[in-house]
This record gives C-alpha cells, structure tokens and sequence, in this order.
C-alpha cells in the first residue's frame, strides 16, 4: 500500500516538474484586446510582469506589439507559466517606439493597465493589475486612454 | 429669535436630528454659508426680474462666471472652497433684460466623485478616497476657478491642469483642451495675462519648472516654452507689462509631490518674496527682484513707465494662514480669525530696487479695464470690506492710482459680493468709461443678483439691479464678453 502510494506521489511530481511532457495543458495562452481605441493608428506596445519586483523595475517577462488598425485589436501572448501576471500596454500613435510624454512627463499617449487598475499619482501596484493565468486559454481586456 | 425658532428652522431643513444646538446657533447667524451651499442640477435658461433701476440700453453682451457650486457627498465632502466643481454661469444683458443659465463642468473629477457617492478626488485642499482616479493632474481638474473666451470657445479654466473647452451658447461641455499635441495636459493657470491684441500669455507650474504660454486671440499655440523658477512657490496669479511677465515666488513653497496640494506647502518667510521679471520676447532675458516675505493669491495688471520703473496692485496677507486656511474653514462653516487681504502698490524700479507699499484697505479681486492691460493705467476695481464676523466681501471699489481717491459702494452686511467685471461703452476708448457687471447674493432675499454701475461712478449704487430665482455659491472670476 505504502509503495503504491509513494509511487503516485511520484508520478504526479513528475508531471509538474516535466512540463514538457504535458506542454499543451500545462502553459497559458493568454489573449490581450484593446476595445475603443480612438485613434486606429500605430502600434500597441505591450509589456507582460509575473512578479511585483518586474512591475517596480520596469523588467518584463514578455513584450509584443500589435497593430492598432485592427477592430478590435488583440494580441496573443503564447505559453505563459500559470501564475500571476500583470500587463501595462500604451499606444504608440506617433510611432517613435516610446511612450510621448509632454516636459513635464505625463503620458500623451493612451495607455492602460490589465484590470482596469488605476493609476494614482503613478502607476498602480502590481497586485492591483494581476490577474491568474492558468493551463489553457485565457484572456484580458484592456481599456487605454 | 429665540433658541426654539431656530430649532424648528433647523427641523425644517432636516438638519436638527444631525445637529447639536451649539453647532445651530453657530448656524443662526452664519447664513454666509449661503454662498457656500451645493447646487444639485443645472439652471436652464431663465430670465431675471428687475429689483432696481434701469439698465443702459448700449450695454449688451454676457457675463461668463465660474466658481465651486458642489462641495458635500454623503460619502465625503472637500476639504476645501478650491474643490468645489466648477459650475460655468451665464449672464446674458440686452435690451434692458437680463438672463440667466449655468452648468456644471462635465469633468473627470465629477462624473468619478458622482459615481462614488462621495468626493473620492484629490484636490488643492481634499485627500484622495477610497477609489480615487488619478492618472494625469485633469483626471483631478475641477474646472471651477475661471473662464476666458478662445475663438469660438469657452474655457473653463483650473491651474493645475488643461482648459475644458465649453459651448459658449448652450454651455455644453466638450473636452479637456489640447492645446497642441505634445502639450496635452499641461498646466494652464486659471489667470491668463491677455494683452489688448487679445494675445494670451499664460504659466503653468510643476514645482519650480513653469511653462509659459504664447497663444493668439483665437486659443492657437505660438509658443509654448519650460523655463526653470528660482524656487517652487505657490502660484495662484502672476502679471504682465507690455513688455515683460512678472512671477512672484511667494515663501509658500511646495516641498514634495503628494496631494493634497496644501498639505506640501511650506511657509518660509525666511525667504523672502522674490520678483522674477522674464522678457516676453526672449525669456532667458531675466531679472530677478526681492521682497519682504507675503502671501497672495491676485495681482493686477502691471505697467512700465518710461524710465523702466514697473508698477502693479496686489491683493496680500502677511502669511497662508488667513485668506488661504479660511477656504477649509468656511466650507465647514467656521471662520479663522484674521486680518483680510491688503491692497499694495508693488514697484520694481530701473536699478534692481523693489519696494511695496501696503495700504490699510482690504481688498482681493482687483480688476482694472481690459484695455488697458500692460498699459499705464490709472484705475483698478476690487472688492473691499471684509467684515471681521464674517467671511467675503460686502462693498465693491474703484481706485483711482493718480487721484489717491477711492470710490466705494456697500452693499451692506446682507451681500456677499463677488467680483466685479469692467465692460466698456460703445464707442468710447476711454479708461474706465463704461460699466462695472457683476454679482452678489443677497441674504435677505436668498437671491443671486446681477448688478450693473456705472464704473466711473460706482460709489451712486447700482444703475440697475435684477435678481435671480435662486442663489448660486459665491465665484472667483469671469468675463465680460460684448455682444
């Protein structure tokens, strides 16, 4: 009995740990949308967290840029660890590659953060814009302006 | 009145069963706080009844006046007078008649704290709530501190954020003003400097860095450029010549970025004033001038004489703990015990001297005839006669400069009168030579009331007098826009 036991205990780690084995279950494929952009112009620059300390020091797990001429545009971010995750996305309508600021720094290109979180007085915390990715589809809205 | 007339009072209003009789009796007798309630909807178009006189069949045209109308949530409440909303009235003289419509600025901070039920935004003198949106400074723009005419346009102005572009006949909002591009959401003081061109000329501050402002009558941008102050002072106003823009950095200086904005400001009267005069054609053409320490809020235009001695009237306190701790106060009711702003006669003399000449006479609001803005000129209208039991002004005055005289009206202690506005008479180009517009509330009546002088004359009374159906809060500033 001991050993049957053990013996599954085992098996079950190791489809956790050898994720290659199981890749189509055990990744998150997660679909971005941008709904009522004003502008149709550009690209939307995307830029993907999983941890608090990413989010603070600017150091993303994943990037992806999207047209913003398609209706409505969306991106998909492919095979993702599950766990939690927050994205922050602006518009670059001008199409520099970085977000324009007027001098004294503030944003003139719509940006937004997943949830919804909202910025106050600085971008919101990481925790206010996680979400979960689990194995599997997944999918977030967000709302730049 | 006795002590039970004034609770049944309150219990007509449903305040009693919230109320102690202390705070009732401090009620009784601060009615002023009138001037300061909510208005719940917008005012349509309605037409005003004549209480007094008659008024000057040439003048026609229409008074554009902002000022806070919605303060208390039954969530929360602000803080302080400044976070009000802006509500944009519309005083509209002709042929005798007048009328009125107002209606509140569609803004962010609005349509977030009526949602919330509560006042969630963040303000000059108001902590942010539970919720609260602050992704850019419009986000908490209230767009309640003055207006100004831009092309076609309304502007309903702030200081810490954009203009918010209005329909000047339906009163409609349209949007936070982009003035250009790579300039959205900069700050625009709500006290633009216009020349008699109609050139703007305007600052908005971020800590000690300013942009400074350049745009045509119509509202376009000729030039938009970031200069650095010599120190971050709180700047409500600033003032112009023809020739040069004068910054005063006040010793209210703003230590760290947080809001409430009040709560960064330090007094440092160590300091001292400071008089920063930039060439309006080359900005890095600088001056700089110092002062005793002051606190102001308002200056008046300012003139340069033929051997370069600048001149203008400011509106001062010795410190922020008056004029400027009352704005919280009076919300809640109260009064702080200070001395009313003083006129002062500023000179920034050829050799680098600067001296100010405080007079005893209290004053804020000063005006003087829009014509003559940047130009010599010899008279200023502001309001006078703070009255020590109670806040706001109740007389109106002209200053005649070159005469030494002043004229006054008193409205007496049942007015709270707002500032006065100068329109002229067809035809004429002489300063002053036309009509004083502006408006009181009238305690007794429980009225708003539009009052027309003349200017030269204001110490005979209103020429005419009509009254509104409702009493709106008291304002800060408008314009006189000529038909």
């Amino acid at each position: 009995m001991i050993i049957v036991r053990t013996l599954a205990l085992a098996l079950a780690a190791a489809s956790v740990l050898a994720p290659g084995a199981r890749a189509q279950e055990a990744f998150g494929d997660l679909t971005l949308t941008f709904p009522d952009l004003k502008a149709k112009q550009g690209q939307i620059m995307i830029a993907v967290f999983d941890s608090p300390q990413g989010w603070a020091s600017g150091k993303p797990v994943r990037f992806a840029n999207v047209s913003a001429a398609q209706d409505p545009a969306s991106a998909k971010i492919l095979a993702l660890p599950p766990g939690s995750y927050a994205v922050r996305a602006f518009q670059d309508v001008d199409g520099d590659g970085k977000m324009a600021t007027n001098p004294f720094g503030m944003p003139t290109e719509p940006y937004g953060f997943s949830r919804d979180a909202q910025p106050n007085m600085g971008p919101p915390a990481f925790d206010a814009a996680a979400f979960e990715v689990k194995a599997g589809a997944n999918a977030q809205s967000l709302r730049l302006n | 009145m006795n002590r039970r007339d004034i609770l049944r009072g309150a219990a007509l209003t449903g305040a009693a069963a919230v109320l102690t009789p202390e705070t009732l009796w401090a009620a009784a007798a601060n009615d002023w706080t009138l001037g300061l309630a909510d208005v719940e909807a917008d005012i349509a178009p309605t037409g005003l009844t004549l209480v007094h006189g008659r008024a000057p069949m040439e003048l026609k045209g229409t008074l554009f006046r902002n000022g806070p109308a919605k303060f208390r949530r039954p969530g929360g409440s602000v803080g302080h007078w400044f976070d009000g909303d802006g509500m944009v009235r519309k005083f509209q003289v002709a042929d005798g008649q007048a009328r009125l419509s107002a209606r509140f600025v569609d803004t962010v901070k609005r349509r977030q704290d009526t949602a919330a039920n509560a006042v969630i935004t963040p303000g000059y003198g108001t902590a942010a709530g539970a919720g609260a949106r602050v992704g850019s400074a419009d986000d908490a723009n209230a767009a309640n501190t003055s207006v100004m005419m831009a092309g076609g346009e309304l502007w309903a102005l702030w200081e810490g954020g954009s203009p918010t572009a209005m329909d000047p006949a339906s009163l409609e909002t349209r949007g936070f003003k982009t003035i250009s591009p790579d300039m959205k959401g900069m700050p625009f003081l709500a006290h633009p400097r216009v020349q008699p061109d109609g050139t703007v000329w305007n600052l908005g501050l971020a800590g000690k860095r300013a942009v400074v402002w350049n745009l045509s009558p119509d509202g376009a941008l000729r030039k938009a450029e970031v200069i650095t102050l010599p120190r971050a002072g709180y700047m409500h106003d600033f003032t112009a010549t023809e020739r040069s823009l004068i910054i005063i950095l006040q010793p209210w200086v703003q230590e760290g970025m947080r809001m409430p904005i009040a709560s960064t400001m330090v007094w440092r009267p160590e300091l001292g004033a400071q008089v920063l005069v930039l060439d309006k054609n080359d900005l890095s053409k600088r001056r700089l001038f110092e002062l005793p320490p002051f606190f102001f809020f308002h200056l008046g235009d300012a003139w340069e004489e033929v051997d370069g001695t600048i001149r203008f009237d400011a509106c001062i306190d010795k410190d922020p703990f008056g004029t400027a701790a009352n704005g919280g106060a009076i919300l809640r009711g109260e009064r702080l015990r200070a001395a009313p702003p003083r006129r002062a006669l500023i000179t920034l003399r050829a050799d680098g001297r600067a001296d100010m000449a405080a007079e005893t006479v209290s004053a804020e609001f000063p005006r003087s005839d829009p014509r003559f803005a940047g130009l010599a000129r010899r008279y200023s209208v502001h309001l006078t006669n703070e009255r020590p039991d109670r806040p706001l002004f109740q007389s109106v005055a002209v200053r005649d400069w070159k005469k030494d005289k002043d004229h006054v009206f008193d409205f007496g202690a049942r007015h709270l009168v707002e500032e006065m506005v100068f329109a002229p008479r067809p035809g004429s180009s002489a300063e002053l030579d036309g009509w004083l517009v502006g408006t009181t509330i009238n305690l007794d009546a429980r009225a708003t009331e539009l009052h027309v002088f003349d200017a030269r004359h204001v110490d005979r009374g209103p020429l005419a007098t009509w009254r509104a159906p409702v009493a709106l809060p008291v304002t800060f500033h408008g314009v006189f826009v000529g038909a």
